[in-house]
């Protein structure tokens, strides 16, 4: 079966001719060992099939990006039968550069001229015979949205394909004098040679920019010959309008706060339904596993490991699907409306006091509502330091989910101060990311330097069908990927609470009780060394909403009973220090199977639970001695 | 916290070529204003963010236009081979522009340099 790949800039309707040229028949993953997506498709023309793959969206080859480095392997190791070069035809200029590159290569590529009825609008004509001509390659205008020219694309690709055995002459280039020098002295195939005085060679900083210098004199050329302007006007005054009010000095912000606001209420709020379902359906399910497998006679142990153990784990994986499956609806709206590129032109000047890029900005904000669906939303970030440095900060967020443990101690013990108490501890969680921010990119990433050179892209319709498979196919990869480790840690924690088989579950005699009791002196410092405390945070590390019902476990009391035994049990002092604890201490395990997921290995995920265990454990000492010391609340019982 | 002056000085300092440039009337794109536009003279930037640069059409020899500001006052955008950049004025810095002309300012003020 002859392999297709897509090769393009970002923000050329990639994806949208990605989904029309394969449909619905798509299978999504990562390339091997780096955190980039890897989609593959099935394309079926003149009765012939034909293996799709989406590259991942680059402006050039030449980049030392992530995303450059798998394209170009790609090319050059798995050397596909034919690459369709997507080009936005109304950024012809810059969309052409990829193209001379891949030229050069003298790879075997069909052009696709998109949006050319977007620019026929704006009163332009690109002169698709002409430019065939003068790049000596096939030209295909489409239309990705309305599909038009796609099945003319597909035969055009097939036909490629099959010529390929004909070796293609790579398009060459006159260099400036000393770069010409250089190609001969090393010996090497012309493109080959030209990608070493690019990127690795010494001086290659001066060889890139003549290099560059003369591919888009050539591109100018090419342009000056193929582009016609058919009516007297701007093709960018729309968007510029549009932008004079988005990015303006005072509007801006209230309208970017208020598209924040819409996507985290989308996101959490019209979720929350769908969640109650998901959980319903659950209980559902284990009341009436609970019936069958009792009526069959399957042991008590068996039972309970389904019941208490497999289907809340698998209820909690399932719990997090609506929220993951709305946002990407919500984000692949606003990239594809070219929005979420202003979004983070106009964040990026307070971001980057963080260390960080302007587009971490809504990842870290919802990471307030859940870490998990702000983790998976830093894919957003294109480059790799940005995103990991974004993806270890976000559990600094206070997730919803850690709300009820500030309202039952801030509730018992601060009711007066109550909605302060709380706010200080979300504010605490963004000073320490500020922190850290700043001490992850100088410590792991000094030798990447941040940067923010964004386009912003002419504002278009976004399609609804596409945001709709991207936001599904999120969905299902995090239920994929993730769900089995959080279904399994969750078979751990039962397993550990109901062992040795006979203890009542979660006391202070079953094993995860012995562990807590064995944890228990770490924890005094801190104030509260005791194997309830440490029972609770172990629960924690599962979700934090399982600290305060754990605590109801151990203390043997809900709701208002559960306020007074803490009442007694705890003070002031500890109470704050353990908040504190709660709100930095590890991220839960659905948190470090999505760092796992998205930045591809484990070594973040536990460079993440060492980092905040041992910040969290810090701090909460740090509060606890700090008041003993003071004497400014209550501590000793 | 915004500062004023933080992202007014260029990255590289004032080197000798940087002091010869602006005798000869060249800003960084750094220190260009709305609405003004110019022609890149020469590049110098640390090598990942020069060949992020370099692939996104910011050349010598390119005609630009400065087309506004952020809200809070950095990073700016620019009009570049017929598209729009957005660009911290930081990583602009080491961009060396041969002013050309002033046009009409198309949106936001520059809020960092009133």
């Amino acid at each position: 079966m002859p392999t297709l790949a897509l090769v393009g800039n970002p923000n050329v309707g990639k994806t949208s001719m990605f989904n029309g040229l394969t449909g619905l028949r798509q299978q999504v993953g990562n390339w091997p060992g780096v955190t980039v997506e890897r989609k593959e498709g099935e394309l079926k023309v003149a009765g012939q099939k034909v293996n799709v793959v989406d590259l991942p969206g680059i402006y050039s080859l030449s980049a030392s990006s992530e995303d450059a480095r798998v394209a170009r392997d790609y090319i050059i190791n798995e050397k596909p039968d034919v690459l369709v070069n997507v080009v936005d035809a109304t950024n012809l200029a810059r969309n052409l550069y990829l193209t001379v590159q891949l030229l050069e290569m003298g790879a075997n590529i069909v052009v696709a001229l998109n949006f050319m009825d977007e620019l026929e609008k704006s009163g332009l004509k690109v002169d698709a015979v002409r430019l065939e001509k003068l790049l000596g390659v096939p030209v295909v205008p489409t239309s990705a949205k309305t599909k038009e020219g796609l099945k003319e694309l597909a035969k055009h690709a097939l036909t490629a394909a099959h010529c390929r055995g004909r070796r293609l002459q790579p398009l060459k280039l006159h260099y400036a004098d000393g770069v010409e020098e250089k190609i001969k002295e090393l010996a090497l195939p012309r493109w080959e040679a030209l990608k070493r005085l690019e990127t690795e060679e010494a001086g290659s900083d001066d060889y890139a920019a003549a290099i560059a210098q003369a591919r888009y004199r050539f591109i100018e050329d090419v342009v000056r010959q193929v582009l016609v302007q058919t009516q007297d006007k701007d093709p960018l005054s729309l968007t510029d309008k549009i932008d004079r009010l988005v990015a303006d000095s005072f509007w801006g912000i209230p309208l970017f706060f208020l598209v924040v606001w819409a996507v985290f209420q989308f996101t959490f709020k019209m979720g929350e339904p769908l969640v109650g379902l998901a959980q319903g359906l659950c209980g559902l399910a284990a009341d009436y596993a609970l019936r069958s497998m009792t009526e069959l006679g399957v042991p008590d142990p068996l039972v309970s490991l389904v019941v208490s153990g497999l289907i809340p784990g698998v209820g909690s994986v399932i719990s997090f699907t609506p929220n993951i499956f709305l946002l990407f609806f919500a984000i692949s709206l606003l990239e594809d409306s070219g929005y979420m590129a202003r979004a983070a032109h106009i964040a990026d000047r307070f971001m980057s006091s963080m260390g960080l890029h302007g587009k971490a900005f809504i990842p870290m904000v919802l990471g307030f509502g859940c870490n998990v669906p702000g983790i998976m939303a830093a894919r957003t970030l294109g480059n790799r330091r940005d995103r990991i440095i974004t993806i270890l900060l976000i559990p600094f967020m206070s997730c919803m989910a850690r709300l009820p443990i500030y309202v039952l101690f801030a509730g018992t013990f601060f009711r007066d101060s109550q909605s302060l108490v709380i706010l200080g501890l979300y504010a605490l969680g963004v000073v320490l990311a500020l922190l850290m921010g700043n001490l992850f990119g100088r410590l792991l990433f000094e030798s990447e330097p941040s940067y923010f050179i964004l386009e912003l892209p002419p504002y278009r319709f976004p399609s609804i069908r596409v945001s709709v498979i991207r936001a599904w196919q999120k969905a299902a990869a995090f239920v994929n990927k993730a769900g089995t480790s959080i279904t399994g840690a969750a078979a751990l924690v039962w397993l550990l609470s109901n062992l040795p088989w006979g203890v009542p579950y979660a006391s202070d005699s079953s094993v995860l009780g012995r562990i807590g009791r064995l944890i228990a002196p770490l924890l005094r410092p801190a104030g509260f060394g005791t194997w309830e405390a440490a029972a609770a945070l172990i629960f924690g590390s599962m979700a934090k909403e399982l600290v305060v019902s754990t605590l109801g476990i151990v203390y043997r009391a809900e709701g208002a009973a559960l306020s007074q035994v803490i009442a007694q049990r705890w003070t002031p002092g500890n109470a704050l220090s353990f908040m504190v604890m709660s709100l930095i201490y590890m991220p839960c395990v659905a948190v470090m199977a999505t760092i796992k997921k998205e930045t591809g290995s484990w070594k973040w995920a536990a460079f993440a639970a060492i980092c905040s265990v041992s910040l969290g454990w810090l701090m909460a000492v740090l509060v606890f001695q700090g008041i003993r010391l003071l004497g400014l609340l209550p501590y000793g019982r | 916290m915004w500062g004023k002056h933080r992202f007014r000085r260029g990255q590289y300092g004032m080197s000798p070529a940087r002091s010869a440039a602006r005798s000869a009337h060249l800003l960084s794109l750094a220190e260009l204003r709305p609405g003004e536009r110019g022609r890149i003279v020469s590049l110098r930037a640390p090598g990942p963010v020069l060949r992020r640069l370099l692939e996104m059409g910011v050349l010598p020899g390119t005609e630009i236009a400065v087309k506004g500001v952020a809200p809070l006052g950095d990073p700016m955008v620019i009009a570049v081979k017929g598209y729009r950049l957005s660009i911290r004025k930081y990583d602009g810095s080491g961009v060396l522009v041969e002013p050309t002309g002033t046009d009409r300012i198309l949106y936001t003020k520059d809020v960092s340099n009133s």
